[in-house]
């Protein structure tokens, strides 16, 4: 069985070799200084990239992996080591990260790194060259000696529909990384893991934004427009097809209130599409007033208005029987309640970010709690909802991939 | 209407024509249809009249795809067309009463025998019979067959199953009938693809015949053939020049656009087409590309008489083409979407 290894760059491989190398790689420890350099460089060079500059997802990478926010993540992972504790890589780690988000491989791969790992990453056989790009740049850095045994840790590779590869790798697996949603958790469990193993996954999500009507209305107009900014990011990237992208907007205050305010932030987000010079894709367009009449007749909208041609509000009168369908590319529905604790009865384990403005902490953790589990693993203010980071879907993500060693002297 | 003649009218007086009885089929599905009623309350204007074509509430095509559009009682439904729509793509479900159904028969009747004259001339049929046999739930495909067979004597299918020409039933037909008027009848992609390819040597004489086509051009597409090529490679093999392609779909059967000689398509008198910005939706300016939408004076059963298609065009004539009122010149389907987002699975859960 062949597969196409990317990172390093050495083309078509045969996987058993390649498997090979990897088991027999010298283990890293967490937070090593070699790989914690190998991160750094990579977001300095992120952030001085001309191709990031076009995309900011890349440069929201690169700010993930700058130096201040490596020695913060050490700092952390050092304060909470305890004495009683060693911590060491799990082990192999398989990564199937979504084909079409483009940068969440470099995130899966760099928390796991960052612990010591060895890690397999499958690339998507369509990538975007963006996914091209990422790979030369590691590959590069990874070219330096120093780098020697961080580069025998690692195999980015490319294969089809291929059961039998995903297979084979798996029966390697300390952690297998699902990400990709339901249909791709399904299809890559069908794979066993060894008796020590275990799966990451990430099942299809949702995610909804909450504002506090009064806060937003006090804003001045500049603060109206930085506000507007913030939103456009955490709806528009990735063509809002995201899990952690915003499909509802649930404001908090009275009917009346909203009423004065909601028109006003729209027209300034859509303001914010022209500037940015968004223009949607015909089929997304299309897709959404279809979805938008299929909505109309299958739950609780009862108006809808176009702001410009990126973005179209669907009013709902309740939550109920608001279902989690939803078309990406410009679509928000809209509601009105009197408390954010009136999303209790609402929320489900599908429900993963709730992007928030204008609430106290102690709004936002009182709700965690009511919650009690039973749904959203993120509460992050407006803006960050596609900030990919340690906690997400409900895990510490670096603490799963570290195995702790008890030792009791 | 319907007696009118289907291309006389300038577009002036057609749309002043139309506009009262569309705004009349948006009253009657309002009161019939309690799913367009409330599309039209929360998405559309209301009870307030069109007073324009452009004000006319229209539907998404696909919406027929997703839900049962009906405007009648389920015991009046005779005819239940399907789009023939491709594995593991949903079909379309077009409800239709007697009257209906009748009245779209007469208006596709009033359109072809524009180019085809009264009388019922020998037919050739580029299928294979098997296309009519599932007589309960109608193909798009086979209900397009079997209309366009009220339309012809003798009806002879020329392909197999497996789309082999019949070459001795061919020269047969000839035979009896090729000097004299003929139809042709096939899917446009058909005709390409199964005769064009499979006659273009045989040296055949087509000059008597009048060929009808209809049908997607995606597959013609994909092998570089417009409907240019296609009119010029016909003529050029067989002699063939009244060449008629026509436009028209399972939500609005009988509302067919037929090609003038200069290739653009034309709405009949009682039916029309606009064009919409792809984005915004208003309506485009004469001249400029857009989606299409076609509004139709026939459907009563279902609510269907204004419909924003997949399709785009731009209307580049009116009044002075070959035929009065607009004239639509098709530019292929919107194109798909590659979808991002974390769930692979998503750009085929939501693609149009």
């Amino acid at each position: 069985m062949k597969v196409v290894c990317r990172v390093p760059d050495r083309g078509e491989v045969e996987l058993a070799e390649l498997l090979r190398g990897l088991v027999a790689a010298p283990p890293g420890q967490p937070y090593a200084d070699d790989v914690v350099e190998l991160c750094q460089q990579f977001g300095a060079r992120l952030m001085a990239d001309p191709v990031a500059r076009v995309h900011p997802e890349l440069m929201t990478l690169g700010f993930f992996m700058r130096k201040a926010e490596l020695a913060r993540g050490k700092r952390e992972h050092e304060a909470a080591a305890r004495q009683d504790l060693v911590q060491v890589p799990a082990g192999l780690v398989f990564h199937v990260p979504p084909a079409n988000v483009d940068t969440i491989f470099m995130y899966s791969w760099l928390l796991s790194v960052l612990a010591g790992n060895t890690n397999v990453v499958r690339l998507s056989s369509r990538s975007a060259p963006v996914v091209d790009h990422l790979c030369a740049l590691l590959d590069e850095l990874l070219a330096a000696p120093r780098h020697a045994d961080a580069r025998a840790r690692v195999a980015m590779i490319q294969y089809g529909h291929d059961d039998a590869i995903t297979a084979a790798i798996s029966a390697h697996a300390a952690i297998r990384v699902i990400w990709g949603g339901d249909a791709t958790v399904a299809t890559i469990r069908r794979a066993p893991l060894p008796p020590y193993g275990r799966d990451l996954t990430f099942a299809d999500r949702w995610s909804l934004m909450a504002l506090d009507a009064a806060t937003v209305a006090a804003l001045a107009p500049a603060e109206l427009v930085a506000l507007a900014e913030q939103l456009f990011n955490d709806i528009f990237w990735f063509d809002q097809a995201a899990c952690s992208s915003p499909r509802l907007c649930l404001w908090i205050g009275t009917g009346a209130l909203v009423a004065t305010v909601r028109d006003r932030l729209w027209s300034a987000v859509a303001d914010v599409a022209t500037a940015r010079g968004l223009r949607p894709e015909v089929a997304l367009r299309m897709a959404r007033e279809l979805f938008v009449h299929q909505a109309v007749l299958d739950g609780p909208v009862v108006g809808r208005t176009d702001y410009g041609a990126a973005l179209t509000v669907a009013r709902v009168d309740r939550l109920d029987g608001l279902s989690r369908a939803h078309p990406g590319g410009g679509l928000l529905f809209e509601a009105i309640a009197p408390s954010l604790a009136s999303l209790d009865r609402w929320v489900t384990r599908r429900d993963q970010t709730l992007t928030h403005f204008g609430f106290a902490r102690h709004e936002l953790i009182e709700l965690a709690q009511r919650l009690a589990g039973r749904g959203i693993d993120r509460l992050v203010p407006v803006g960050q909802a596609l900030h990919l980071a340690r906690f997400w879907d409900g895990y510490d993500l670096l603490a799963q991939l570290v195995r702790n060693v008890h030792v009791v002297g | 209407m319907l007696d009118a003649p289907p291309f006389g009218l300038a577009q002036a007086d057609k749309a002043a024509r139309l506009v009262p009885v569309l705004d009349a089929l948006t009253r009657h599905h309002r009161a019939s249809c309690p799913a367009y009623r409330r599309l039209t309350d929360v998405l559309g204007r209301g009870d307030r009249p069109a007073t324009t074509l452009a004000e006319v509430p229209w539907l998404p095509v696909g919406l027929w795809k997703s839900h049962r559009l009906v405007s009648v009682p389920d015991d009046q439904i005779t005819t239940t067309l399907t789009s023939s729509g491709t594995t593991g793509q949903v079909p379309s479900r077009v409800y239709l009463d007697h009257d209906t159904a009748r009245r779209q028969a007469r208006a596709l009747a009033r359109v072809l025998t524009h180019v085809l004259g009264p009388r019922r001339v020998p037919m050739i049929i580029v299928d294979h019979g098997g296309v009519l046999r599932d007589r309960a739930a109608f193909s798009a495909r086979g209900a397009g067959v079997l209309g366009m067979m009220t339309f012809g004597a003798q009806p002879r299918f020329v392909l197999d199953a497996d789309h082999a020409l019949d070459r001795a039933g061919l020269a047969d037909f000839l035979a009896r009938h090729g000097d004299a008027p003929f139809l042709i009848f096939g899917f446009t992609y058909m005709i390409w693809a199964y005769f064009y390819e499979q006659v273009r040597d045989l040296g055949l004489d087509l000059r008597n015949a009048t060929l009808i086509h209809s049908g997607g051009w995606k597959v013609l597409a994909e092998r570089a053939v417009d409907n240019a090529t296609f009119r010029s490679a016909l003529t050029a093999a067989t002699g063939l020049t009244r060449i008629y392609n026509f436009y028209g779909m399972v939500e609005q059967i009988g509302s067919v656009f037929l090609e003038g000689d200069d290739g653009l398509l034309y709405p009949p008198t009682f039916a029309d087409v606009l064009i919409r910005d792809p984005l915004t939706l208003a309506p485009a300016p004469i001249g400029t590309p857009g989606v299409i939408q076609t509004v139709s004076a026939l459907p009563t059963s279902y609510p269907g008489h204004s419909v924003l298609t997949e399709d785009l065009g731009v209307i580049e004539r009116v009044d002075d083409g070959d035929r009065r009122g607009h004239a639509l010149r098709m530019l292929g389907r919107v194109p798909r979407a590659e979808l991002r987002g974390c769930s692979d699975t998503h750009a085929a859960a939501v693609t149009p």
